[in-house]
């Protein structure tokens, strides 16, 4: 016999197929998705990976408050930034009387509206911004923008950070009390912290030669893309063939709703779809039963829109199984145009890493500044 | 921006374990969780260099967390621990053979078992164990074949104590 064969025979059983205990897989998952943002491709590897909105929504610590209108990523006021949007998913503020459905329905229309257009890159320009705390107590937010130029056969991207800034008046003031430190330790649920920079950083440059840019549950390519269903049944139908009831961040398995709002606001945001398949992703939105939705809700960069938005857990501090709470992933979308304006996590019930904070907290978000065709890319 | 949490926390159902398992095979159980989250930390700074068939790349991570952030005493600590365990298996519920087998792979030095490991247990190619532990597959080959060669020499004796024993049992 194989010898391999013996080996192979005899595994232990605690070296088996086993599953990981809950606990620690929220624990390890927090603490992982807590390092900041994935670094740009350092090189190029076989398999390819969509350069995400703006990377991911990392640092799981942040909480936070960017304030309407805080374009500078530095305003607003602790508590001060809830906006309507969030009061009405907690029940505190009057929801608006036009259903998820009309509200998409209306965005499905303009979307379709909208003239296909055409150009050798498909170019998108986002900015992130994600809330931590400082070891010395202060609130700050870090900022940092991805550019993306995808053609049929690669990507070219550029991504920048743009520097760590207290996140609000108060927080400013024991920043200046601190001595306006360049260099700012923050805190990293789990056991590290990390150092934060006020400047800008260098920008790094990538290029990944291949086809399968875009994730979809699965790598897609352009031509994929222009081959997906204009039909919102359809459609439904083509992501859930991807779909293993993996969870994203909660230690429950993802549901179906929840999988198809991440997956179809990634296609909403990022990808170079025409405008039919744009207006089906938002019908099919519309149709998911716990999709809510909520008028006048004001971006990072202080324009306005209409939100769509499903609650989550929040994730478990490393190490606790403390009381869990809600988190609320909502989409920012501008009906006159059928566009993504933004992409917002919110705080809805404190809990878990979020547990210090109010209720309306915006603690990450990634805004669109850019999303349209073009002849020449500038990396 | 959720998509790359989507898939990396695809990756980590589809590996958790299975990068635990090497690292508790290499150290022990006592770091294995430490230096378990501390793979996944680095995959996710990394997530965009992360290969499609993702396991190799992981163990490769996992390979230079143990050796940069474990000290040699611990690790070699918690390997005696848990090749102990190996051997020491309740006879009712471990096949004898599957002992001898656990018992001449304890006896292997660390580079041969990890070889083993990786092709049997983890179910590598030589062309994905060969990247984890940073030579050519040609290479690969060379000493796979060498670390098998010495497993069945370790295998000899145990056979024939295991014959012994089986034969015991049917007499008793």
């Amino acid at each position: 016999m194989n010898p391999i064969d013996d080996v192979r025979a005899a595994r232990p059983a605690h070296l088996g197929d086993t599953e990981v205990d809950q606990r620690t897989r929220q624990a390890e998952l927090a603490y992982a998705m807590s390092q900041g943002t994935p670094e740009p491709r350092r090189r190029s590897l076989r398999p390819v990976w969509g350069l995400s909105l703006a990377g991911a929504a990392a640092a799981v610590t942040a909480v936070a408050v960017f304030g309407a209108g805080a374009g500078g990523g530095a305003g607003g006021g602790t508590g001060g930034g809830t906006t309507p949007a969030v009061r009405s998913a907690t029940g505190t503020a009057a929801p608006m009387a036009l259903s998820a459905q009309q509200v998409l329905l209306t965005a499905a229309t303009k979307a379709e509206g909208r003239p296909s257009s055409s150009g050798t890159y498909w170019h998108t320009e986002s900015v992130q911004r994600t809330l931590t705390r400082a070891v010395a107590g202060y609130l700050v937010v870090e900022e940092g923008r991805i550019q993306s130029w995808v053609s049929a056969t690669g990507q070219w991207s550029r991504s920048q950070p743009l520097g760590a800034q207290p996140a609000t008046d108060a927080d400013r003031a024991r920043w200046e009390a601190a001595g306006s430190p360049a260099q700012i330790e923050v805190e990293v649920p789990g056991k590290r912290t990390r150092t934060l920079t006020t400047e800008p950083g260098k920008p790094h440059s990538g290029h990944h030669a291949g086809k399968e840019i875009f994730w979809l549950g699965r790598n897609v390519t352009m031509a994929d893309l222009k081959r997906l269903p204009e039909d919102e049944t359809a459609l439904k139908r083509w992501l859930l063939r991807h779909y293993q009831g993996h969870g994203t961040e909660s230690g429950a398995p993802m549901g179906r709703d929840a999988w198809l709002f991440q997956t179809t606001a990634g296609l909403i945001t990022d990808m170079p779809v025409s405008a039919k398949v744009r207006a089906a992703a938002f019908r099919m939105l519309a149709g998911l039963p716990t999709v809510t939705a909520s008028a006048g809700v004001t971006d990072a960069r202080g324009r306005s829109g209409t939100a769509v938005a499903i609650e989550t857990e929040s994730l478990a501090p490393n190490g606790h199984a403390a009381g869990k709470g809600t988190l609320q992933d909502r989409l920012i979308i501008d009906e006159q145009t059928g566009q993504a304006l933004a992409r917002e996590s919110v705080v809805v019930e404190p809990g878990g890493l979020q547990k210090d904070f109010e209720p309306g907290t915006v603690w990450n978000s990634v805004t669109l500044v850019k999303a349209a065709w073009t002849d020449s890319r500038e990396n | 921006m959720t998509q790359d949490r989507d898939r990396f926390t695809t990756m980590y159902d589809q590996c958790r374990q299975r990068v635990w398992a090497y690292v508790v095979s290499r150290a022990g159980r006592q770091v294995a969780d430490e230096v378990v989250s501390e793979t996944f930390a680095v995959a996710w700074r990394r997530l965009h260099d992360v290969p499609e068939n993702a396991l190799p790349y992981l163990l490769g991570i996992a390979r230079n967390v143990l050796r940069e952030n474990i000290r040699e005493e611990a690790r070699r600590e918690g390997l005696t621990q848990e090749l102990r365990e190996w051997v020491s298996g309740d006879v009712a519920e471990v096949v004898a053979e599957r002992l001898g087998v656990l018992k001449a792979m304890a006896r292997l030095t660390q580079d041969e078992r990890e070889l083993l490991i990786l092709v049997a247990w983890q179910g590598l190619s030589p062309r994905d164990a060969a990247r984890v532990v940073g030579c050519s597959v040609p290479t690969f080959r060379v000493r796979l074949h060498r670390a098998r060669k010495r497993l069945q020499r370790e295998l000899e004796p145990a056979a024939a104590a295991m014959s012994r024993f089986d034969l015991s049992r049917e007499l008793s």
